[in-house]
């Protein structure tokens, strides 16, 4: 029986597709200017690695060893299509900033990776789950490095949320720093990695703090600091 | 690679235990079996009769490629279908966007048709362009077409209003790569800049004026960036000196409103004729 409560630890924070596995930075980086880009790029894919999962989990006994990644990858790729017609034809507004970088899913490694390492093996309950969580933990990686970059470079944190979410969730357009003049570089293609370096740190630095109150509340004192 | 084939030997290693398992717990399952009723026995045999035969073929050359023809027929099916149902909501999507931007540089007060439907292909020098007619009661009253230069960071894509009276109805950025922050003050809805050229035409500034101040023009730059505002003028200005000498046939109605349709085609024959 699979340990739900650690598959949900590792996809959100331990084993986060973009904190820790490093993997799928080309989207990261391309599509992060604002924190509204990152949370549609992260659901499209929360999408496509849902659908991929549940379709390898089901198909994975008659799936051979030699022939299984082109199997994967015409998978992946058929419902990475989908998500881009269907994004296309029903969301339009938000087909025309997120239309290019659509296609760079299927190149998205870390699909293929929970492909061959999760869903090939495990039941489709189990598979569907850490699908999802894989994929809140990707695109809650996505809106932080989006919001980061937004917030430093221009001044505003889910701009055009409306065009994703509808005009109901036009709440959530909030201009931080009134009468900013912008920090261009973190819009531009080098904030990608300027802000997930800072926030990897954040990230490590506090994976540290945890681990040593755990060791000290274990009352066993450390012997060596690495 | 290693590690890779380890997890393989293991998984084919699990296989076979799972196999293995049913037949050697066989004898003690059998009571629970009898009490679990004789269709489940049926279906729970039916199964591992199933994996078995899976196991057993799974690595034949013949499974493989029907397995791989098999996924590949299917995803292509699933994609032909959702296609069909896209095509119809993308192309209207695609044409609500033509409008809104036919909107953004001619006034609805200038035409009474659906600039859609009246549309001409023409050789420009900046190659073969789509040109959609806005006609009011018949009378061309102005021409649309897209434009495009050269700027900082790739090219420019613009769209272009012009009045049958050589004036520009108006002009807009649809697609470009600029500087966000410094050349993105082309697109409207982040300065008015663009707005500027409105109502300019060949005359008015002369020709020589349709260059930026620092130029020796009467646009605007902007602070910092003077390349992308340089291509925009140029871009304009070519397609304003195009629609000068093409005004011939980008003014020529392209079809004529129904009733005086049939008598325009007529009229038209002789004159080819001619």
């Amino acid at each position: 029986m699979a340990n739900y409560k650690q598959m949900t630890r590792d996809g959100l924070w331990d084993n986060n597709i973009v904190f820790a596995q490093m993997l799928a930075l080309c989207p990261v980086m391309a599509v992060t200017g604002t924190a509204t880009n990152g949370l549609g790029m992260g659901l499209a894919t929360l999408f496509v690695l849902v659908g991929a999962n549940l379709i390898i989990s089901v198909i994975r006994h008659t799936i051979s060893q030699a022939i299984r990644i082109p199997v994967y990858i015409v998978i992946i790729a058929t419902l990475v299509t989908l998500t881009d017609m269907l994004i296309n034809a029903f969301a339009y507004e938000l087909y025309k900033v997120l239309g290019l970088f659509i296609a760079l899913i299927v190149v998205n490694c870390a699909i293929l990776g929970r492909a061959e390492a999760f869903a090939s093996k495990n039941t489709v309950l189990d598979s569907l789950y850490d699908a999802l969580v894989m994929g809140i933990g990707l695109t809650w990686a996505l809106v932080a490095i989006g919001a980061f970059r937004e917030i430093i470079g221009s001044g505003t944190l889910f701009a055009n949320a409306s065009l994703l979410l509808g005009s109901a969730f036009a709440f959530l357009e909030v201009t931080v720093l009134p009468d900013y003049k912008g920090f261009l570089i973190m819009v531009l293609p080098p904030g990608g990695f300027i802000a997930t370096g800072f926030l990897l740190v954040a990230k490590r630095w506090l994976d540290q703090k945890l681990s040593d109150k755990q060791v000290q509340s274990a009352d066993q004192p450390s012997g060596c600091t690495v | 690679m290693d590690q890779v084939s380890d997890v393989n030997e293991q998984q084919t290693g699990k296989n076979q235990l799972a196999e293995e398992g049913p037949k050697a717990g066989l004898e003690q399952k059998a009571g629970e079996e009898q009490r679990a009723g004789e269709e489940r026995k049926a279906g729970k045999q039916q199964k591992v009769g199933l994996e078995q035969t899976l196991t057993s073929i799974r690595d034949r050359l013949d499974y493989q490629s029907a397995l791989l023809g098999i996924v590949v027929l299917l995803t292509c099916s699933a994609l032909a279908l959702a296609y069909q149902l896209t095509r119809e909501p993308i192309r209207q999507a695609l044409e609500a966007d033509m409008r809104q931007n036919f909107s953004e540089v001619l006034p609805a007060r200038l035409y009474d048709n659906d600039l859609l439907q009246s549309q001409g292909q023409i050789q420009s020098p900046w190659g073969e362009i789509s040109y959609f007619q806005a006609t009011l009661s018949g009378q061309v009253t102005a021409v649309i077409f897209p434009i495009r230069s050269e700027g900082y960071a790739g090219s420019i894509e613009m769209l272009m209003a012009i009045k049958a009276n050589g004036e520009i109805s108006g002009v807009r950025v649809l697609v470009h790569q600029e500087t966000p922050g410094l050349g993105d003050k082309i697109e409207a809805n982040r300065d008015p800049w663009i707005t500027g050229f409105n109502g300019k035409s060949l005359q008015q500034p002369a020709p020589e004026k349709w260059k930026v101040k620092k130029d020796g023009g009467v646009f605007d730059q902007f602070t910092g960036a003077t390349i992308t505002p340089r291509a925009v003028v140029k871009g304009i200005f070519l397609g304003l000196t195009f629609f000068d000498q093409q005004q011939g046939q980008l003014l020529y109605p392209l079809h004529q409103i129904t009733p005086a349709g049939t008598q325009s085609g007529q009229d038209q024959s002789p004159a080819n004729q001619n």
